[in-house]
């Protein structure tokens, strides 16, 4: 293990937790992603027996696909409300955490930015993302001019010089960031996944829906500890020894945890925020799908 | 015989050993032979939410956990992830995940607290096919030689006889011949019966009828008086396509155009799964009664006028027709136009909102009890658009016979061939 770590010159300074989330544990998992990604998908082939050729075209399959969504919200409004809460909560609110929470959008704007070599290709996000977390991330100086001090092969937040960022911290939603801004979604998207644990743990312990593999709670807890530390990189969330500065290694176990997750998708239920559409395109697949 | 390519082979099995049961790859491989990439991906992305739960009667009556449409497909995922996956080989060599010997025993209740219908499926957000792995639990149950007897009976005599109940081919010649069925000749159409249509002589004749008054030539065959789906359900899927592969032997032989069927039930196995299990496709086209009269009434060919029923009747649409056959406008349209007081559903017939009746579980003795209460919701339900009921699937008219049998809130079930041949018209 050492010899790599003197060969990728790995940080192993105060803030190396930052250092190694970005620069290896977050580009691991996106690897992992697409080799596991890749598996999953070429299994739904090896694995089948027999040909399946498709019974409906492309424009049934979508028509279908998209008045399908509401089904299960209409099936499971009268008996278990509280799924509907929980999916709300968690889908909506972390969706906008990710999309428009201003520090995300620098984030992956980088990230594709390098990936394919285009000049800041989430430029229409800029406009409608919401300031607070630039504002954080400007002040402990992981954004603005000494912001490469934390840099690596990736640094998107280092990416990003003062300038840009003040140019960015426009606040399109007035009074309503105080509801629309990171910390509140993602405490929103909390109470869902917590109310997914709850539920879960409730169902297998009363024997009503006995249905939990192992790996369905490392999924949703891995989900809480990725809200838990994107929080607690914000506020600085204070635990003594953890290293200084603190809140650099927040970001850092945030980003390591997100690259862990990214790379745990395609082996887990995560699956199904792809699995989902690929399920509408294999509509088509199903018996009798060409209705008449 | 064309059973695509699949041996009827002994293999290995499952063995209950101590706590846990032991599978051989073969018997897991055979019990898995027909898996598109749709089930696989089916098996693979079930979430487990529990929605499909809300749609299905068996368990709104039993609230049990292996009664849970995904809680089969849970179990028949965990043994394709053992044999067929990466990190599940891994998982099933270092015995961390295996299947226990009371949970083998479960697939038995469980696996036949189940029509098939198709609701957990439609109402699923992922749309996992779970009606499918019921079918793949009772084909395991039906290797390892822990079926349910009477269905096993099923398979049994379709094997010998080539029918399900036992209904030789010289007494359904006779009962074919004195309901008006030409057998054997050459025709533009054959008519194949399903088993419970084969036995009464009364559908065969409507069904006589009916098609006479369209002007086109049928014939049916002695060879065939079933369409081979209970051996199909009964999970002896090797069985199902002998006798699949006998039907279109048979259309070939007297030279037909197309199939008709009049059971929806056997419009669903032979139109959408006969090419699926033979593994190629179906080069003659198949279509339920329905549809071949409702394409003559569009035509001009037939005209339909109102028969003599008098009471408000509604109607079950069949589970295997509608919902997983895709079959919609015809049965309705059809019972619309020849019942005077006709009550539409509230749901179209392909609505996961409609309950499952009884279906073939109807004729398994041993499961009378859980099915009269699952198909209490059923009958509830159309009680509330209709006090009679037709149907378009024998098995469904079994089912509401049986509910009106014990009191279940309607008063009359007609099948819809009884309908149609006093409504059609040349």
């Amino acid at each position: 293990m050492l010899p790599v770590i003197f060969a990728i010159d790995a940080s192993l300074g105060s803030d190396s937790l930052y250092w190694w989330g970005l620069n290896v544990i977050f580009p691991l998992g996106l690897l992992i992603f697409v080799f596991g990604a890749i598996y999953r998908i070429s299994r739904y082939f090896l694995g089948r027996r027999v040909p399946s050729p498709a019974l409906a075209g492309f424009g049934t399959q979508f028509k279908e696909g998209v008045s399908a969504i509401p089904t299960p919200f209409g099936a499971a409004a009268k008996r278990d409300p509280f799924i509907i809460v929980e999916t709300i909560f968690w889908h909506i609110f972390m969706l906008g955490v990710v999309v428009i929470v201003g520090i995300h959008i620098l984030a992956w704007n980088y990230i594709f930015g390098q990936i394919f070599s285009v000049s800041n290709p989430l430029w229409f996000l800029f406009k409608i993302s919401t300031p607070e977390q630039f504002t954080s991330a400007y002040q402990l100086g992981l954004l603005g001019s000494n912001s490469y001090s934390h840099g690596g092969i990736l640094n998107p937040l280092g990416a990003w010089n003062s300038a840009e960022v003040s140019t960015s911290t426009f606040d399109p939603w007035s009074f309503l960031a105080v509801l629309v801004n990171g910390t509140v979604m993602g405490l929103l998207a909390m109470a869902g996944i917590l109310g997914y644990l709850i539920t879960r743990i409730m169902d297998d312990v009363t024997g009503h829906k006995r249905l939990s593999s192992s790996g369905d709670y490392v999924f949703l807890i891995l989900l809480a500890a990725i809200v838990i530390t994107g929080l607690a990189a914000m506020y600085d969330f204070q635990i003594p020894y953890l290293g200084i500065p603190n809140q650099a290694n927040w970001y850092g176990l945030h980003i390591a945890l997100v690259g862990a997750f990214i790379g745990y998708v395609p082996f887990s239920k995560g699956w199904h925020m792809f699995g989902y559409y690929i399920g509408k395109g294999m509509r088509g697949y199903g018996y009798g799908r060409k209705r008449r | 015989m064309d059973t695509g390519g699949r041996e009827d082979r002994v293999c290995g099995g499952f063995k209950v050993q101590g706590k846990n049961v032991k599978m051989e790859r073969r018997m897991v491989s055979r019990a898995l032979d027909e898996l598109s990439p749709y089930d696989v991906w089916g098996l693979q992305e079930c979430m487990r939410c529990g929605i499909c739960r809300y749609a299905c009667p068996f368990w709104l009556d039993s609230q049990e956990t292996t009664d849970i449409p995904a809680w089969r497909t849970y179990e028949v995922n965990k043994i394709y992830s053992m044999y067929y996956t990466g990190y599940g080989n891994v998982a099933r060599l270092l015995r961390l995940r295996r299947v226990k010997s009371s949970e083998f025993l479960k697939w038995r209740e469980s696996s036949y607290n189940c029509t098939a219908c198709g609701a957990c499926t439609d109402v699923s957000p992922l749309e996992i096919p779970n009606w499918y792995t019921a079918i793949l639990l009772r084909r395991m149950l039906h290797l390892a030689g822990m079926n349910l007897e009477e269905v096993e009976e099923w398979a049994n005599n379709t094997k010998k006889i080539g029918n399900p109940f036992g209904v030789s081919a010289e007494q359904w010649e006779e009962t074919a011949k004195s309901a008006g069925i030409t057998i054997n000749e050459k025709a533009d159409i054959l008519y194949v019966p399903s088993a419970l249509e084969a036995k009464d002589g009364e559908i065969l004749q409507q069904v006589a009828n009916t098609i006479s008054a369209t002007g086109e030539k049928f014939t049916a065959s002695s060879e065939v008086s079933d369409i081979g789906y209970y051996s199909y359900l009964a999970g002896d899927f090797e069985t199902a396509r002998q006798h699949f592969s006998k039907i279109l032997e048979v259309a070939k032989k007297v030279e037909a155009k197309k199939i008709v069927v009049s059971d929806g039930a056997g419009l669903f196995f032979l139109r959408w799964q006969a090419p699926k299990t033979l593994g190629h496709k179906v080069d003659i086209p198949v279509y339920h009664l329905t549809e071949t009269i409702y394409d003559a009434y569009k035509q001009g060919k037939v005209k339909i006028e109102v028969a003599d029923f008098k009471e408000q009747i509604t109607v079950h649409d069949s589970e295997f027709m509608s919902k997983l056959g895709g079959v919609e406008k015809p049965p309705r349209e059809l019972m619309k136009a020849s019942i005077f007081n006709f009550r539409e559903p509230k749901f179209p017939p392909s609505s996961h909102n409609l309950f499952t009746c009884g279906h073939h579980l109807e004729l398994i003795k041993e499961k009378s009890e859980t099915v009269k209460r699952a198909r209490a919701y059923s009958i509830k339900q159309l009680a509330s658009w209709g006090e009679s009921v037709v149907t378009f699937d024998p098995n469904c008219l079994l089912s509401m016979r049986n509910g009106i049998r014990d009191s279940q809130g309607i008063k009359n079930a007609y099948y819809y061939t009884n309908i149609l041949e006093k409504g059609i018209k040349r």
